[in-house]
């Protein structure tokens, strides 16, 4: 379970680029659900993701996780119990190595390492059957370099890498946004089907109204570092597309309902 | 591909140059369609020049062909080339092909569509009776007293703030903006992301509206205005269409349902129900923004409205509940809109029961707004404009105010 309480983040303070990022948020995530946040540009879902990660340093507030209070955590530390995909295909992976001795440093994560075989026989053999699961044929190229692989490929691996150890959360930054329609389908189904099979709790960034719809239990969205809406439960199950953009569309006037406004609506409304 | 049109007569002619297939087929229908929504309902595809036609392009010509038939146009496909004519032949689309032009057709092109307004009178003399109900002012806690039952029947055109149902358990959570005409209502549930709501009366249901405030008109239509676009004149803001019409008549005070397409509406409509009040309050700036949507854009280009309201050349009241129309406008005015997916109107003299029971028994709804003129200065989105429609009108004869 993931606990944000009053959470804020300013970048650049007292500056003339100072940014509120993130604005006394919170949020809180049940074992074994999935979230997706969503918003605009700016908004602060990735900060939001990134301060779970410890990425940065929190202005206020306290991220709990798993019954311990990881505010104070490094990153490295929190990776633990953190398994994350990043939007570039290219990002946590090593392209030189290759596809096994990539998915062994996964499977080692956060634990004492020694020097020892690192791809033994029985490891390959574990490798190969969770990789076959991908249905890409890659169970069949373990040897070869990473950096071969097409986005999409690398990707599902990323994803694959990210979940093995069964993380207490898994972050997901837009990770099917750098890739062609048809792979960012092949991964977001994969998400999906791992998220459900593995009892994952995970927390989803993402700029896609479809994939916010299909596959998360919850859709929160963020505007201007505050979370402005949260859809769960019978709200999520009805929520369409149309209904997203409506609500982005209603903050957006929301924000141009100005005294001006106000003044004319007094006189329509007297 | 390549697309003209000339206009001859009543009839338009498109003339087709190249492969109708799936990949020119969206950009055909979006342009024959616009057409129809000018309100060109005879058309006729020359074929001449077709090179190819798939099953794509069948089906996007079997679309243009049901939009039309619908409002009572004519379609054919003239001189098609002979890939063309096998393929619809064959398909079982033959009856579309002519070889000969309809007799009825101009042998020069002509210009298109001359007049901006044509006005019909209907059968009946009789004025309407207005009843106006606003027990209820902007912001005072919603009282029992306050709520007015409004059985919305055949004969009946009713706007105002109100709730659906009969039973008195929640409604003081539900006051929304309504419109109803004859026997159909739309509804705007207050809440910031909820989709518009209908009631249609069927057999012995009748929709009922229970209602704070209420414009409520019982009569005849005695009067239909059509209004369409022509090169000069490409949209009608509604004082324009409320302006010809009550000059055209002489009217100082009216009711109205009108339907067109939209050029833009700008309205506004609650979020939260009046009935949430605790007591009377003053709600101010910023406060307010939780109450109401304002349209805040030139909203809903290209859907349809159904538009239903009063108009008086007398000066402003707002005991009527009649506010500006529009900017130095003689008129005052209450209007709500429901807002449509597009559908074909048909041109000429049109039934308004037959055409309100066409757009409630198609698409559902998208919104209600009531309408205002946004006169900011600079700023000001200026009020709401339709490209064509129709509007049925009739003179209020007859008024009664309920406080």
């Amino acid at each position: 379970m993931l606990e944000i309480t009053h959470i804020s983040k300013t970048f650049f303070p007292n500056t003339p680029n100072e940014v509120n990022a993130l604005r006394n948020v919170n949020l809180t995530l049940e074992k074994e659900t999935f979230t997706a946040v969503i918003g605009t540009n700016g908004s602060g879902k990735s900060t939001l993701l990134n301060a779970v990660a410890g990425t940065f340093e929190l202005d206020a507030g306290q991220i709990r996780l798993a019954g311990s209070n990881i505010t104070g955590w490094p990153e490295y530390k929190r990776a633990k119990l953190i398994g994350r995909v990043f939007q570039n295909p290219f990002a946590g992976t090593a392209a030189e190595m290759s596809i096994a001795e990539n998915v062994v440093l996964a499977i080692h994560r956060g634990q004492r390492r020694s020097l020892r075989t690192a791809v033994t026989r029985s490891l390959r053999e574990e490798v190969a059957d969770r990789v076959r699961s991908l249905k890409m044929g890659l169970e069949d190229r373990l040897d070869n370099p990473i950096g071969t692989l097409s986005g999409g490929q690398r990707q599902a691996l990323t994803l694959l890498m990210a979940t093995w150890r069964k993380p207490e959360l898994l972050l997901l930054d837009e990770h099917t946004a750098a890739l062609d329609p048809k792979s960012a389908a092949k991964v977001a189904e994969l998400t999906r089907d791992i998220i459900k099979q593995d009892k994952l709790t995970a927390l989803m960034v993402t700029h896609s109204m479809q994939q916010a719809v299909d596959l998360p239990d919850r859709i929160v969205m963020m505007h201007k570092g505050q979370i402005i809406r949260d859809f769960q439960g019978n709200d999520k199950r009805r929520v369409r597309i149309p209904d997203l953009l409506s609500t982005f569309d209603r903050v957006q006037k929301k924000e141009l309902f100005d005294e001006s406004v106000a003044e004319l609506l007094y006189g329509a409304y007297a | 591909m390549q697309i003209h049109h000339k206009t001859r007569g009543d009839y338009l002619f498109v003339e087709t140059e190249g492969r109708l297939d799936a990949n020119w087929s969206e950009h055909f229908t979006d342009t024959v369609m616009n057409f129809v929504r000018e309100g060109h309902h005879h058309l006729i595809i020359d074929a001449s020049k077709m090179v190819f036609l798939s099953s794509a392009g069948i089906r996007v010509l079997l679309l243009i062909f049901k939009s039309i038939k619908k409002v009572e146009g004519r379609f054919f496909i003239y001189n098609a080339t002979e890939f063309v004519t096998l393929t619809l032949t064959t398909s079982g689309f033959g009856d579309w092909l002519i070889t000969a032009l309809p007799g009825d057709i101009p042998g020069q092109a002509t210009s298109s569509m001359q007049k901006n307004y044509e006005h019909f009178s209907l059968e009946s003399d009789k004025g309407q009776c207005l009843s106006i109900h606003n027990a209820w002012r902007p912001w005072k806690q919603v009282k029992r007293s306050d709520i007015k039952n409004i059985k919305c029947v055949d004969n009946l055109f009713s706007l105002g703030i109100g709730s659906p149902g009969m039973d008195n358990t929640d409604r003081g959570k539900q006051f929304g903006e309504f419109l109803a005409a004859a026997g159909h209502v739309v509804y705007q549930h207050p809440a910031e992301e909820s989709r518009s709501d209908y009631l249609i009366a069927e057999q012995a249901f009748i929709p009922t509206m229970q209602c704070i405030q209420a414009l409520t008109l019982e009569g005849e239509m005695a009067n239909l205005m059509r209004f369409s676009p022509t090169d000069e004149k490409r949209f009608f803001t509604l004082s324009q269409i409320v302006g010809t019409m009550m000059a055209e008549t002489q009217m100082t005070k009216a009711g109205l349902v009108l339907i067109g397409e939209v050029e833009g509406l700008v309205g506004a409509s609650l979020i939260k129900s009046p009935g949430a009040l605790k007591a009377d309050s003053i709600i101010s700036y910023p406060q307010i923004k939780e109450w109401l949507n304002f349209s805040g854009e030139r909203a809903y280009a290209r859907h349809q409205a159904v538009i239903l309201g009063v108009v008086s050349r007398e000066p402003v009241n707002d005991e009527q509940l009649l506010f500006p129309l529009g900017p130095d406008s003689e008129y005052a005015a209450h209007l709500h809109a429901a807002v449509f997916p597009h559908q074909v109107l048909q041109n000429g003299r049109i039934d308004l029961f037959e055409t309100l029971g066409q757009f409630f028994n198609g698409p559902s709804p998208l919104a209600v707004l009531h309408l205002v003129n946004d006169s900011r200065p600079v700023i000001g989105l200026g009020e709401s404009a339709l490209v064509r429609g129709a509007c049925w009108f009739a003179p209020v004869s007859d008024e009664e105010v309920h406080a």
